[in-house]
């Protein structure tokens, strides 16, 4: 049973990602609870048994085993998704791996949560951000919107055959996946008209045996690393094509890479990821009523980092804070993970503004317009100064 | 009573894990639906730390409703609101208090409430009777109470036709085409503002003592590393987690006809029963959660229970 035409409901980011599995026509979807990531297998699992689409409905044994099956259905030439959060992700973190240089173009929902210990299943952006470096595309959501229409954007640049990678699609847990919002779900033409049937050549398949990532060391793994970084270079030209597209048929404007919030004349500018964007677009309108020169950027490709577009954004800039929901215990100034990729971003600019880094909503304590006045008075002082006084903050932490 | 429009209405929803969770998250996001049919942006959730839900664990669901996005984006991506124009109570027995997670105690029911709020109460009595039972405030409102038709599991209907008769976040339309199929003869329920059991409540009025502040959590610096909790000294329970919250019917143990045979004692879930050497079972209402396994594994039936509403505020 599929929807003829476009309509507007009250769902969960959840249950919006589960509309654009339905949708693309996943053929297999493989399963593991984890909250908040298990938002999307019991949607799905509504949708499979109400008879609204037909998939392979696999619950596995564990994350590690349900990243395996989707890594092998989709070498089987299968539109395949999972999902993890937490310390899930970090189980499946083998299977991870491998599913990118199997090239195999799996789109999975990271539901952003603490790694434990202590238990949490508060938003931290760690679990994502430490496989950042294996040829995963991530991009993050902002609502429950924005989920359903990256997952749809993500199986169109993964089976690019210019990309043949996996793609995440990462939702602050609660945030954006627990909060319902009003989405606007599109219809299965839309979608078909959108997204072409995935192809793989070089599909396995029984009646025409071969062998993929064999045994092979240094002879051939160096060039495997290469074709991939070629993947990677080229997938910013494919997803400008899937951007464009996806405006004119679905209706909804999306910038590929970067959100500007009031950026034109912006003196001071926030940058952060993720549902802070929502706080920090409330606290830009605030901040511009007093008549300060503010923006906020979102960063919504994280993999490949967007780094042209973020030189020429900040040239000029008087100051620029940038807020992490991660850690990186011991890297250059004690600082976030974000904050070291833009620093390391800028730094063959000449001109640079300062930067100075937020670490907040740790463990999912909401960062909230309170948290970023705190934030603005800081990032205002380090625009004065012309360098920042400290290098990193810990904001709404009890110290 | 016209419910004050400020920018944003919160609408809270307090229900029990597993009992009545999904009605209480049905009655938020059906406001939430009808806001979007009369032209306004709304929200709806739950508080997170709710879901999964335990049995009679209490939880809230909301929904935020407000005349433009813009207003209602700042706030949006938290876990609960601060304060709410509308609370709906769907058992009567969580007057007692609320309790999500350990680390916050016991909360009043009407912690969130705003000065001039709508309290609806699924219950059969009036409000002056239900009032005995509520905790007194420092702020105003107005208590409805209204029969849900089950003290556990009341049906939304009546729920909302009492709160479209006294609310005008939406409209009464959208309310109805919010419903849908599913329930077509809201009509029915919309209580006549006359004929509602409503009162006005001042300032200081309730029965139950006031609930002190929140605990103060330790500093980075005060606390051990990582989280380390003692372990509950050895005949003894934990004094910081009193899951007596989640009880609506409350055991009692008839001595009469108790034949000591331990049985209670044995399928207790949550440890709440005393019974050393030859003593009767004693109940531990601090942690009996009412979950009535005691009453229906009684041999001789000697353990009754009735609906609790009052009981001594944990400090």
């Amino acid at each position: 049973m599929s929807q003829a035409y476009a309509r507007k409901e009250l769902i969960t980011g959840c249950v919006s990602v589960a509309h654009a599995i339905r949708l693309s026509d996943v053929d297999v979807i493989a399963a593991y609870p984890i909250r908040p990531y298990t938002g999307v297998m019991n949607a799905v699992a509504e949708m499979l048994g109400a008879g609204e689409f037909d998939a392979e409905y696999l619950v596995a044994d564990s994350e590690h085993g349900q990243f395996e099956i989707g890594k092998h259905a989709s070498m089987v030439g299968a539109r395949a998704f999972v999902g993890s959060s937490g310390v899930g992700w970090a189980y499946a973190a083998e299977a991870i791996v491998i599913t990118a240089t199997n090239r195999a173009p799996v789109v999975a929902l990271v539901g952003n949560r603490a790694l434990d210990d202590p238990g949490a299943f508060g938003t931290e952006h760690n679990e994502t951000l430490m496989t950042r470096d294996i040829g995963w595309m991530f991009s993050w959501a902002s609502d429950a919107q924005e989920a359903m229409d990256l997952t749809l954007l993500s199986y169109r640049i993964s089976e690019d055959p210019r990309v043949m990678l996996p793609s995440a699609v990462c939702a602050d847990g609660s945030f954006v996946t627990h909060i319902k919002y009003p989405v606007e779900i599109p219809s299965q033409d839309q979608v078909d008209q959108f997204l072409p049937p995935y192809k793989r050549s070089f599909a396995l398949h029984p009646d025409d045996p071969f062998t993929v990532a064999p045994q092979c060391n240094d002879e051939y793994v160096f060039e495997t690393r290469k074709q991939m970084d070629e993947a990677v270079r080229r997938e910013p030209e494919v997803v400008v094509e899937a951007h464009k597209d996806f405006s004119k048929i679905f209706g909804r404007q999306h910038e590929p890479f970067l959100e500007k919030y009031m950026m034109e004349d912006a003196e001071i500018v926030f940058i952060g990821i993720g549902s802070m964007a929502l706080a920090a677009r409330a606290s830009v309108r605030e901040l511009r009523e007093k008549g300060k020169k503010v923006g906020f950027v979102r960063i919504k490709r994280f993999r490949p980092f967007p780094t042209d577009e973020l030189r020429s954004l900040l040239k000029g800039r008087q100051a620029v804070g940038v807020v992490d929901v991660d850690f990186s215990f011991g890297s250059p100034n004690h600082g976030g993970v974000v904050y070291q990729e833009i620093r390391s971003a800028l730094y063959d600019e000449p001109e640079k503004p300062p930067i100075v880094n937020f670490i907040a909503g740790l463990g999912g304590r909401p960062v909230t317009l309170a948290t970023f006045r705190e934030i603005a008075d800081i990032t205002f002082k380090t625009a004065e100064g012309g360098k920042p006084e400290r290098n990193v903050y810990w904001i709404d932490v009890r110290v | 009573m016209e419910c004050t429009i400020e920018e944003i209405n919160y609408i809270e929803s307090n229900g029990r894990g597993v009992k009545s969770d999904k009605i209480a998250r049905e009655i938020v996001d059906t406001i939430a639906t009808a806001a979007l049919k009369d032209g306004k942006v709304a929200i709806s959730y739950m508080s997170y730390g709710d879901d999964p839900v335990r049995v009679g664990i209490p939880m809230k669901a909301f929904a935020a409703v407000s005349s433009k996005w813009e207003s209602i984006e700042g706030e949006v991506a938290r876990y609960n609101p601060d304060r709410v124009n509308v609370s709906f109570i769907l058992d009567p027995t969580l007057s007692k208090g609320v309790e999500n997670w350990a680390n916050m105690g016991r909360r009043s029911i009407l912690e969130k409430i705003k000065p001039g709020a709508l309290v609806i109460v699924n219950t059969t009595m009036t409000p002056e009777e239900y009032l005995n039972y509520l905790p007194k405030t420092d702020l105003d409102y107005t208590l409805i109470t209204i029969d849900g038709g089950d003290i556990e599991k009341p049906s939304v209907l009546p729920l909302l036709g009492a709160f479209i008769a006294e609310s005008s976040i939406v409209s009464e339309q959208a309310l109805h085409d919010a419903l849908g199929v599913k329930y077509l003869d809201l009509e029915k329920f919309v209580e006549s503002p006359t004929t509602l059991k409503k009162m006005k409540v001042p300032k200081g009025a309730g029965g139950m003592p006031v609930y002190g502040p929140p605990p103060r959590l330790p500093t980075a610096s005060e606390m051990p590393i990582a989280v380390v909790v003692p372990a509950v000294p050895e005949k003894s329970r934990n004094p910081n987690f009193k899951t007596s919250s989640s009880r609506t019917y409350k055991p009692t143990v008839d001595v009469g006809q108790c034949i000591r045979c331990k049985t209670c004692w044995i399928f207790c879930p949550d440890g709440a029963i005393d019974m050393r050497g030859d003593e009767y079972p004693s109940i531990d209402y601090d942690y009996c959660t009412g979950c009535g396994i005691c009453v229906n594994n009684c041999p001789v039936g000697a353990i009754d229970s009735q609906i609790e509403l009052k009981e001594e505020v944990v400090k």
